[in-house]
């Protein structure tokens, strides 16, 4: 067991092979050796922390990821992998926006590829097929280009 | 007296003396005319200023619209920029080396808004959006171009500002020709290419569909050395062109590449490194030269075309590297033509796509029995064979029976999953080395006899039972037009298919809801029943997750 401490003090005491999945952590402990000291988690509250670990529990034992596109098992299999996604990891991002991006935060400082990536995704589906004045509206992001800015940008678009 | 402003010229006297200019300095009109002049001249310097001031309002108002996103945009601006590049990049996909054969794809007009549209939008969002698309290499890596467009002119400098912002990273470059739309001007056709060519050096995927003579155009930019890694080359037309692909002073050596419509004699490359090929719309001979060129081939598809060929060679070829082999739509008298040629001593899989004809296995037996190899894996789809030659077949081999995609014989299907697994009346078991086994199964039928494929035989711990690995069926309805759904597993298939599930048997059974889109019946099956509870056991990766189509 490995003991973690966010930064609103909150304890948690996690399996190693779930701690380990975050690379800060899985560092941090072949830095310190066997120990029971716990290991702060300066950059994470117990909120975000929360959603973490039932990431990190739900996923603890799924291959590794691969930067190999090709190497899928069967056709079938390539092919289901592509056109389905898990109902769970859809409904564990179905968050607010905030949360959303804090957990983007937390991921990447306690670098947990997966679920960075996840959550990358995550956020990406929300701009996916949006116009530009759709995504601003979402985003509350003004146009800030300058009106020659814009007929460039204008022109470009047309263009293609 | 004469006005001191505009002096008229001197007119002649009136004969009765003139009344228009008394004893003063400046006539009325003339006054009028320097007050006016005055006038516009301060509302000029007014307007000067208002202009000077309107501008600085405008850059105010610019800035602190930027300033309003960062503070608005709170939640993107908080991300480091790499995280944000993630994001965009989830939105800009890499354009995958198709393997599908040129009948599959999609019509390609929309394939190139699909890929170009995203970056294009991301950028046009904000500044800083457009600053981050802009300073991130890797969005810019994939373009999909159509060569015959409509202002293919006013695309050149998108396609230069494109590639240019790609940095020094490898590329991949989808070209292709819609026989929809018109010819365009061969000028800009040359610009374009040249474009493309200039990057040659860095061109790590190239897709060209396109007439042989557009194909040729692509030589590169004569110094370059190539990392080419993915070769797809589709010739839309029968033009007769001696050297269809040849780069200028080098020769890539890909390692996958698919051809269709052109022979192997007309393109320049390292084949001796090439590891994956498929082939579509060429004739016996070529196949046999493409294997002969390529020694390295493992894994070789080939869809072939059908001409009376004489120069077939008369010895046969050994391939000592091919593993997987895929025919699709062979005819018998190819076939037999191509495996009578040929020796695969390594091949491990055979996958046979047929249009619904009839096959018979001699000669297929006979190669497998003078190659010597170790077939592992057979995958039958759409092809017509009489049961009992099949069994016959497949009792001899020591293999595992994959039936992938389409639907096959259901009396083997059968066979496999009888408890009692023995052939009629022989005493061999059928297929005792079974390990995996796809199938799409076509509704209805019962969800015990799935089940009974694990039944004692199967189950784990029984030494007399198959090593099963994988069962994935995909279940269908015979027609579009049957409305009623396929129905859940009942409880006792569900717990049953479950228990091998939770000893390591890997099992998928997805029922077909549409083209496109399958449902994870299984996983739905045991929620239903209450055998799993979503909340609880979440270690073993195989017990079934709620998964649903995407």
């Amino acid at each position: 067991m490995v003991i973690l401490i966010t930064s609103d003090n909150v304890k948690y005491v996690v399996e190693k092979d779930v701690a380990e999945l975050s690379v800060l952590v899985k560092n941090m402990l072949e830095d310190i050796g066997p120990s029971d000291e716990p290991i702060p988690l300066h950059n994470v509250t117990s909120t975000v922390f929360n959603k973490v670990l039932e990431y990190c529990i739900y996923h603890r034992n799924d291959p590794p990821p691969s930067d190999d596109d090709e190497g899928c098992a069967s056709p079938l299999h390539k092919y289901l992998a592509s056109h389905i996604c898990s109902e769970w990891d859809q409904r564990f991002f179905d968050v607010d926006q905030a949360l959303l991006f804090d957990i983007i935060l937390a991921a990447n400082y306690l670098d947990i590829k997966t679920l960075l990536d996840d959550a990358c995704k995550a956020v990406a589906h929300l701009i996916q097929g949006k116009s530009t004045e759709e995504i601003r509206g979402i985003f509350n992001i003004v146009n800030d280009f300058t009106p020659e800015e814009e007929a460039r940008v204008k022109k470009e678009n047309v263009s293609s | 007296m004469v006005c001191l402003v505009c002096q008229p010229p001197a007119l002649p006297q009136p004969p009765h003396g003139c009344h228009l200019l008394p004893d003063v300095l400046e006539c009325s009109s003339c006054r009028e005319l320097k007050d006016i002049e005055s006038q516009i001249s301060r509302v000029r310097e007014a307007l000067s200023e208002a202009q000077i001031s309107l501008n600085a309002l405008l850059k105010r108002h610019q800035e602190t619209r930027t300033r309003i996103n960062h503070a608005h945009d709170s939640l993107f601006s908080r991300l480091p920029l790499e995280v944000i590049s993630t994001v965009f990049q989830h939105l800009v996909p890499r354009i995958p080396f198709d393997r599908r054969p040129l009948g599959d794809l999609v019509r390609p007009k929309e394939l190139g808004w699909t890929y170009i549209s995203p970056l294009l939008v991301l950028g046009a969002v904000s500044r800083d959006w457009r600053r981050i698309t802009r300073s991130t290499p890797s969005l810019w890596r994939s373009i999909v171009i159509r060569l015959n467009m409509p202002k293919l002119d006013s695309y050149v400098d998108l396609v230069r500002g494109w590639l240019e912002r790609s940095g020094s990273l490898t590329l991949f470059i989808k070209v292709y020709f819609d026989f929809d739309s018109e010819w365009v001007n061969p000028e800009d056709v040359h610009a374009m290419v040249n474009i493309v060519n200039q990057h040659s050096g860095r061109w790590e995927m190239l897709d060209l569909q396109l007439p042989a003579c557009l194909i040729a155009l692509f030589c590169g930019d004569q110094h370059s050395p190539s990392v080419l890694r993915y070769l797809r080359l589709a010739s839309l037309d029968e033009d007769d062109v001696d050297k269809i692909f040849i780069m200028d002073n080098t020769v890539p050596r890909p390692t996958d590449v698919y051809i269709y419509n052109i022979p192997c004699a007309s393109i320049s490359i390292g084949w001796d490194n090439v590891t994956w090929l498929k082939a579509e719309n060429l004739q016996l001979f070529d196949y046999l030269q493409l294997m002969k060129r390529g020694p390295l081939i493992r894994y070789c598809c080939f869809l072939p075309v059908y001409a009376r060929e004489s120069n077939l060679p008369m010895d046969n070829m050994v391939h000592n590297h091919i593993e997987e082999l895929v025919m699709k739509y062979p005819r018998q008298a190819w076939a037999d033509a191509f495996f009578s040629h040929v020796i695969l001593p390594s091949l491990k899989k055979l996958v046979l796509i047929s249009r619904g004809e009839e096959f018979t296995f001699q000669t297929l037996a006979s190669h497998l029995g003078k190659s010597s190899c170790h077939l592992q894996e057979l995958a039958l789809a759409k092809v017509i064979i009489a049961t009992e030659d099949l069994i016959n077949f497949l009792k001899d081999q020591n293999f595992g029976l994959s039936q992938g995609w389409t639907i096959l014989s259901r009396a083997v299907f059968r066979l496999i999953f009888l408890s009692r697994y023995q052939v009629a009346d022989s005493d061999e078991p059928f297929l005792p080395n079974l390990k995996l086994l796809y199938y799409d199964a076509l509704w209805p039928f019962s969800w015990k006899s799935v089940a009974r494929i694990l039944s004692p035989p199967d189950r784990p711990g029984n030494p007399q039972r198959r090593p099963l690995k994988t069962l994935q069926l995909r279940v269908h309805k015979k027609t579009r037009r049957v409305k009623a759904s396929i129905p859940l597993l009942d409880k006792d298939s569900a717990s049953s298919l479950l228990s091998a599930a939770k000893a390591g048997v890997d099992i998928r059974v997805y029922s077909c809801i549409s083209d496109h889109e399958y449902s994870d019946i299984f996983a739905e099956s045991t929620r239903h029943h209450g055998l799993v509870d979503n909340s609880a056991d979440t270690s073993n990766s195989n017990v079934p997750r709620a998964i649903v189509a995407g």
